[in-house]
């Protein structure tokens, strides 16, 4: 009897150990697993989607805001009423068919419309149709509707469906405004109808962050009403403003036209997505001289009272003969002169002098021909011809802004340097970023570098001071104020040559040019009226440049 | 005897008891969610109606809206005027 008292034991025991084996691979090794396979039977996960932050203007007045909107849905079959559709239709505004249509189809769940506003929802709420419903939303809204629509870019769906930035600071900044999604797994029961109850994950969601930018409310509205007249007055086919704070960096205003509304960006050619401040290419002319003339001043290869020997007529090099915008020619000019009258062989004197070597050393400096790295997504670089490609009329032309191709945004930041002490400042639009929990961080401005020294700037922006009151420009020019500021008139290049009646119009500048408060670059595209930027960029900057010293109220100094 | 059948009456005593206050708690439980819920809908409801109003605000004090409403009533740009450094007439006397 021992025996088999004994086996039995040992039976019970090994069947007991096998259990508990069996029970521990389910419950411990096989856990996880199990638990993935069983919430995909019983539960669903839904993303919860943050709240995007905001994009404000430096008075704090959202020009990026979000708003409530609505889905409107229908569960088909709880849909009796055949006049369902045609109610809806008329108060959407759409086509009865399409409604008609989804309605038909045999499901619980169908969207008709989404971001409809609460009127339209009320409307359709107040015809108590069953089986319609409404899901809130939170769409993008612009208050100020089309202004600075190419700095901001837009709000688009990504390949998934979810919201996204794309272009401008909406796409720079996406990661930061989007924040974090959550998940919560709905749970179901065995026929797959949702149940009251939940289980999460844990991740909380966390709303975007809000950006506060450098941008002043008052004068991007200003520019673009002036820049729109401009553009009309003279019969352009386009153009663009940059006005920014030499000493920081900081985007003042930014505009351009034709651009597009952010919240039909649907309805515009795609090519007005992006800001071709920071976008495009073009060839700038005389607006370049300041540049090129200030590193000559800085390596000591010439100074102001130095005289051209070669500028008593058009210059020949090779098979090219270069000529001043006017054919007129001044012989033992002066490099102030040169300046104040714009004059090309002058700067062609002054590129030789400098060379090769120390003209693309100057250029590189001031930052032409690499990208700014401004907080807007699409910038490009417009680079510089590699060294090997200069060829001897490239250096002649490179002088007065021909042959050399920068972005306007370039340009601004380059120039800023003769402003600000010889420093040049990266440029940027966002001067805060606002977290959630109303903490702010305050993006420091940064130095990208040193072209030329203190004293030269201080020289240049003497010369450039006698440019606004003695060259083409002076009949616009603000009396009683120190203006610095150069012309421009480049033509446009067309299958290998340059055409005469085309051209691309600007004037940089800043102001007061004893203390600046800011620098601002005008560029018109193919005006029709004149041809040249004294008449149509100057006087735009001029306008704008009354204002803007208007509203910070400085008054004139002479 | 005497006793078990003391001891049966207390514990009866005391499940009823049990029970009532079971009862009365979940009773007060069930009409408390119904006032959450309520609560909360006026949460989301204010919260809506502060999102709309602070929509139309916007829309109001745009400058686009201003300008407009400036244009509307009539007016116009103000003509520049700037003090230079000589001092004007009266101050000079």
């Amino acid at each position: 009897m021992n025996w088999r008292y004994r086996l039995t034991f040992l039976i019970l025991l090994l069947t007991f150990i096998a259990i508990t084996g069996r029970l521990f691979y389910w419950q411990v090794v096989k856990a996880q697993e199990l638990y993935v396979l069983a919430q995909s039977q019983y539960g669903r996960l839904i993303k919860v989607m943050p709240l995007r932050g905001e994009i404000k203007t430096s008075d704090g007045f959202p020009i990026a805001a979000n708003k409530i909107s609505y889905l409107v849905f229908a569960n088909p079959r709880e849909v009796k009423d055949k006049k369902t559709a045609e109610k809806i239709a008329a108060i959407l505004k759409v086509d009865i068919a399409s409604i008609s249509a989804k309605l038909a189809l045999d499901r619980l769940w169908v969207s008709l419309k989404s971001t409809i506003d609460t009127q339209t929802k009320e409307s359709i709420e107040s015809l108590n149709l069953p089986g319609v419903g409404f899901e809130e939303k939170s769409t993008r809204f612009y208050p100020e509707a089309s202004m600075s629509s190419q700095m901001l870019g837009f709000v688009g769906k990504n390949e998934l469906g979810e919201d996204k930035g794309y272009f401008g600071l909406e796409g720079y900044y996406d990661r930061l405004l989007r924040g974090r999604e959550s998940y919560i797994v709905g749970v179901q029961d065995a026929l797959g109808r949702p149940i009251l109850s939940k289980a999460t994950d844990g991740v909380r969601k966390i709303d975007g962050s809000n950006l506060i930018l450098s941008v002043d409310r008052p004068i991007q509205f200003l520019v673009e009403k002036k820049l729109k007249e401009g553009i009309e007055t003279y019969g352009a086919t386009s153009g663009v403003v940059g006005v920014m704070n030499p000493k920081t960096g900081e985007i003042i205003a930014m505009a351009s036209f034709p651009t597009f509304v952010p919240s039909e960006y649907q309805n515009y050619p795609e090519d007005l997505y992006k800001n071709p401040f920071v976008s495009s290419i073009y060839e700038p002319g005389s607006t370049i001289k300041p540049i090129v003339m200030a590193g000559a001043l800085d390596a000591h290869i010439i100074k102001p009272e130095t005289k051209c020997p070669i500028c008593s007529g058009p210059v020949v090099i090779g098979d090219y003969e270069l000529h001043t915008w006017n054919d007129k020619y001044y012989k033992d000019i002066n490099m102030i002169d040169v300046i104040i009258h714009s004059d090309n062989t002058g700067m062609v004197y002054v590129a030789q002098k400098l060379g090769v070597d120390k003209m693309i050393s100057y250029l590189n400096k001031f930052g032409i021909g690499s990208l700014t790295y401004i907080d807007s997504q699409g910038e490009i670089p417009a680079s510089l011809k590699p060294k090997n490609a200069w060829y001897p009329v490239d250096l002649a032309t490179t002088g007065f802004g021909q042959g050399i191709s920068v972005t306007p945004i370039q340009l601004l930041t380059a120039f800023s340097a003769i402003a600000n002490n010889g420093k040049v400042m990266q440029p940027h639009f966002v001067s805060q970023v606002e977290s959630l929990d109303g903490e702010v961080a305050k993006i420091p401005p940064k130095v990208l570098g040193t072209p030329i020294s203190e004293q030269t700037a201080k020289v240049m922006t003497e010369i450039l001071v006698s440019a606004v009151n003695k060259g083409e420009a002076q009949w616009v020019r603000l009396k009683g104020y120190r203006i610095a500021g150069k012309t421009g008139t480049a033509s446009i290049p067309v299958k290998g040559h340059y055409d005469p009646s085309k051209t691309i119009t600007s004037f940089i500048g800043f102001a007061p040019a004893e203390n600046p408060k800011f620098v601002m670059l005008v560029i018109l595209d193919k005006p029709t009226v004149a041809i040249y930027g004294a008449e149509t960029a100057a006087p735009i900057f001029f306008d704008i440049a009354r204002d803007i010293l208007s509203y910070y109220g400085i008054p004139p100094s002479e | 005897m005497k006793k078990s059948g003391i001891t049966i009456v207390l514990i009866t005593s005391v499940i009823i008891l049990l029970l009532i206050v079971q009862t009365i708690l979940s009773n007060r439980l069930s009409t408390s969610g119904a006032l959450v819920s309520k609560v909360d809908k006026e949460i989301k409801a204010y919260k809506t109606e502060n999102a709309e109003i602070r929509e139309k605000l916007f829309l109001q004090s745009s400058l686009n809206n201003i300008a407009s409403k400036a244009a509307e009533l009539g007016f116009t740009g103000g003509k520049f005027v700037a003090l230079t450094k000589s001092l004007p007439l009266a101050a000079r006397q």
